[in-house]
């Protein structure tokens, strides 16, 4: 589905990315550790096609199409969904008018009519209840001074509302209260298929005990210097990085 | 009504007309002649502004001034209904054509015991009490040259009376608009008089049905808000693209009263705007909103003065642009405290988007604080449209060109929701949504 190969990225002449390769196929959980500042954040913007972000070398191929050529939105129509760790606030365009739109765009891309009204708002309703969503939340403007909590939330509320391909998140369990952790872990859960895939970013175990990872690779200083099965994040979890930085040197 | 002469300028020309129907022009109102001629003086020593002005710095009249303009003198009602887009179909019509009021096209109507509503030549030459009171009486002529040259040579334009307690329910929709074929000099004048604890709201709408030519109107609205009175004024403007526009609007504010206005500015060559509230009296509270979105070719620009006198008033402006193309605007908000107007809360913003490499955007806020225990802000902010709200809108599958214009919706909103009246907040909404979705 999603394979990345030998990936050089930079931002304002800083190479960050320095050589990163990941392969991701249907039905996949890939977890990717590492400590701040090693391109976690940097990756996933690679990934949506963020345009300060320069690549250098290597290349991403999704569902056999060459990523990099693609603008952000084409991107997410062709499936590849990012949720950010930080989620920015968009004051006077409200939840649901973004989400018609972005739907109703990523519907024609695919030859299909706009979603009918009454459709739509089933789909609201739905997903609203699989993150466990405020309804009030939805009649405001786009993250416009949510909670953090909140703004991871409706994170996964918009995953869930467009049905991605692959799910990348961006330390999605970050600023959640342990609650809100198990609602948002579940909704990632049960929004999992066999047809589609999920990059988790984080700095914790905890969410990885709902959202069992197949993979966890740990990301330094631009690439993946390990991988193992998901007993690499508990190892992490105790030992903290030092080791493998240890092990890295050595190499 | 002749066109200019070679040499002739459009400054002798117009005085010329001054002095031709001076007498003509109410002969039997000393007060009112006398301070035409003073006006007529002052705009002989003024002349037109040109750009070494500092208050005209960024606007040229040469297209103008060197036109053939004609000035607009006789009263020419033509009968035919203008339309605009911009039009309300909730509100008491109130046209102005060529600056005159047009009788055929206002359908007379009851208004409520004492309520006056007429051409302001009429209201003069049936020497109108409250009419003769105010006209001029508050506004200093002698400093401006447009103000100036409306006071010496305006013809006619609409007087609004409100009495005391009264509440006007219906909003009255003024047009403002000018008839084809050959340039010229406009001039309306508007006086609305609301008395204490009256209420009375208004669109004004400054529009030219298809007129191309270099017409220049040079409006001049007065607005005496009394005790506990409350006024809104919404003032759109969209005319052609050789047209161009001075309007002053003055509010005259006395103790416990409330004025809110909201002014967009959609089309046009050359649009100024100069605002001033001066809050007479204590308790005052006023709302001063402006949209401006400049396209290739225009210059939008928005002077504006809130003049806190005295104690416990309050003033919130927010003015925001969205300049497109190689437009310009132009944002210069004074507030003024003045040292007896303790207890004043004076709020002002000016936000503008550029939208293209080649727009321009001059702004100018200007607090002045003469009193101590005041709350005052102001703030203002050139930029363009926020890199990372398009990424976020575009990671979800939203086309570059629709998530620019989700995001100007919002921001135009911001201004275009403190407008009350609601068919014409969404015909603004959607009028700007499509110029929105046209910008390449
Ligand atoms: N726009 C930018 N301009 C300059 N430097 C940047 C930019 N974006 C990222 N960087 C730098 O690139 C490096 C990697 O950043 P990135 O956000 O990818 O780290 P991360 O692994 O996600 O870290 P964290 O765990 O703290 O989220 C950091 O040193 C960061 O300062
Ligand atoms: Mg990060």
């Amino acid at each position: 589905m999603l394979s990345i190969r030998n990936l050089f990225a930079r931002v304002e002449e800083k190479e960050i990315l320095k050589g990163f390769s990941l392969e991701v196929k249907p039905g996949e959980v890939h977890a990717i550790m590492g400590p701040n500042g090693s391109g976690k954040s940097t990756l996933a913007s690679v990934l949506a096609g963020r345009e300060d972000y320069e690549v250098t070398a290597g290349e991403i191929i999704f569902d056999g199409k060459d990523l990099l050529e693609l603008a952000p939105e084409d991107r997410a129509r062709e499936g590849i969904f990012l949720a950010f760790q930080y989620p920015v606030e968009i004051p006077g365009v409200s939840i649901t008018n973004f989400l018609k739109t972005a739907i109703n765009e990523q519907r024609a891309y695919r030859g299909l009519p706009p979603m009918e009204p009454k459709e739509f708002l089933q789909l609201m309703k739905d997903k609203k209840a699989v993150v466990e969503m405020d309804t009030n939340l939805t009649n405001r403007s786009v993250n416009e001074g949510f909670s953090g909590g909140e703004k991871k939330r409706n994170e996964i509320f918009q995953m869930a509302m467009l049905q991605p391909k692959l799910a990348v998140l961006d330390e999605t369990d970050s600023g959640l209260d342990i609650d809100a952790l198990r609602v948002v872990a579940n909704g990632v859960t049960r929004l999992k298929s066999k047809e589609n895939a999920t990059i988790v970013i984080t700095h914790y175990q905890r969410l990885l005990d709902y959202i069992v990872p197949d993979f966890v690779h740990v990301l330094f200083d631009g690439k993946i210097v390990k991988s193992g099965g998901k007993e690499l994040a508990l190892e992490l979890e105790e030992k903290g990085y030092d080791w493998i930085k240890k092990e890295v040197a050595l190499s | 009504m002749s066109a200019i002469v070679d040499g002739v300028t459009l400054k002798d020309k117009l005085l010329a007309d001054f002095e031709l129907q001076k007498t003509a022009f109410f002969p039997d109102n000393p007060v009112l002649s006398g301070f035409r001629n003073k006006a007529a003086e002052a705009f002989k020593h003024l002349g037109f502004p040109t750009k070494k002005w500092e208050e005209y710095k960024y606007l040229s009249f040469e297209a103008f001034v060197k036109s053939e303009l004609n000035h607009s003198l006789t009263r020419n009602s033509t009968g035919n209904v203008v339309q605009n887009e911009l039009m309300v179909d909730d509100a008491n019509n109130l046209f102005l054509i060529d600056g005159f009021y047009d009788e055929k096209l206002n359908q007379k109507k009851e208004w409520p015991q004492g309520v006056i509503v007429s051409s302001l030549a009429d209201a003069i030459a049936s020497k109108n009490v409250h009419a003769l009171m105010h006209l001029g009486m508050h506004t200093k002529t002698d400093t401006d040259s447009f103000i100036a040259l409306n006071t010496a040579l305006f013809q006619d334009g609409l007087f609004v009376y409100v009495p005391e307690n009264v509440h006007i329910e219906k909003t009255f929709q003024i047009i403002q608009s000018s008839t084809e074929n050959e340039p010229k000099l406009i001039q309306p004048r508007i006086l609305i008089v609301a008395e204490n604890g009256s209420s009375v709201n208004f669109i004004h709408l400054q529009v030219s049905s298809n007129n191309n030519e270099t017409t220049l109107i040079n409006g001049f609205t007065e607005i005496v808000v009394g005790e506990k009175a409350s006024v809104s004024w919404y003032n759109v403007q969209e005319v052609g693209k050789k047209m161009g526009i001075v309007q002053t609007t003055e509010a005259y504010l006395q103790n416990n009263a409330k004025f809110e206005t909201v002014t967009v500015t959609l089309a046009g060559k050359l649009v100024r705007n100069n605002l001033t509230i001066v809050l007479k009296g204590t308790h005052c509270e006023t709302h001063l909103d402006g949209f401006y979105f400049p396209k290739s070719g225009e210059t939008f620009d928005n002077h504006t003065l809130v003049d806190h006198s005295m104690p416990h008033c309050e003033s919130n402006e927010l003015y925001k642009g969205a300049v497109a193309g190689d437009g310009t605007a132009v944002f210069n908000g004074k507030v003024f405290v003045r040292q007896d107007a303790q207890k004043t809360n004076a709020y002002q913003s000016n936000k503008n988007i550029l939208l293209s490499e080649d727009a321009t955007v001059n702004t100018k806020p200007q607090l002045e604080i003469y009193a101590d225990d005041v709350k005052c802000s102001h703030g203002s902010s050139t930029g363009f449209i926020d890199s990372e709200q398009l990424f976020y809108l575009r990671s979800r599958g939203i086309s570059e060109s629709i998530a620019k214009a989700l995001l100007l919706d919002a921001y135009a909103a911001e201004v275009i929701n403190k407008i009350k009246h609601d068919s014409l907040r969404t015909k603004l909404s959607e009028v700007i949504s499509g110029m929105i979705q046209q910008i390449k």
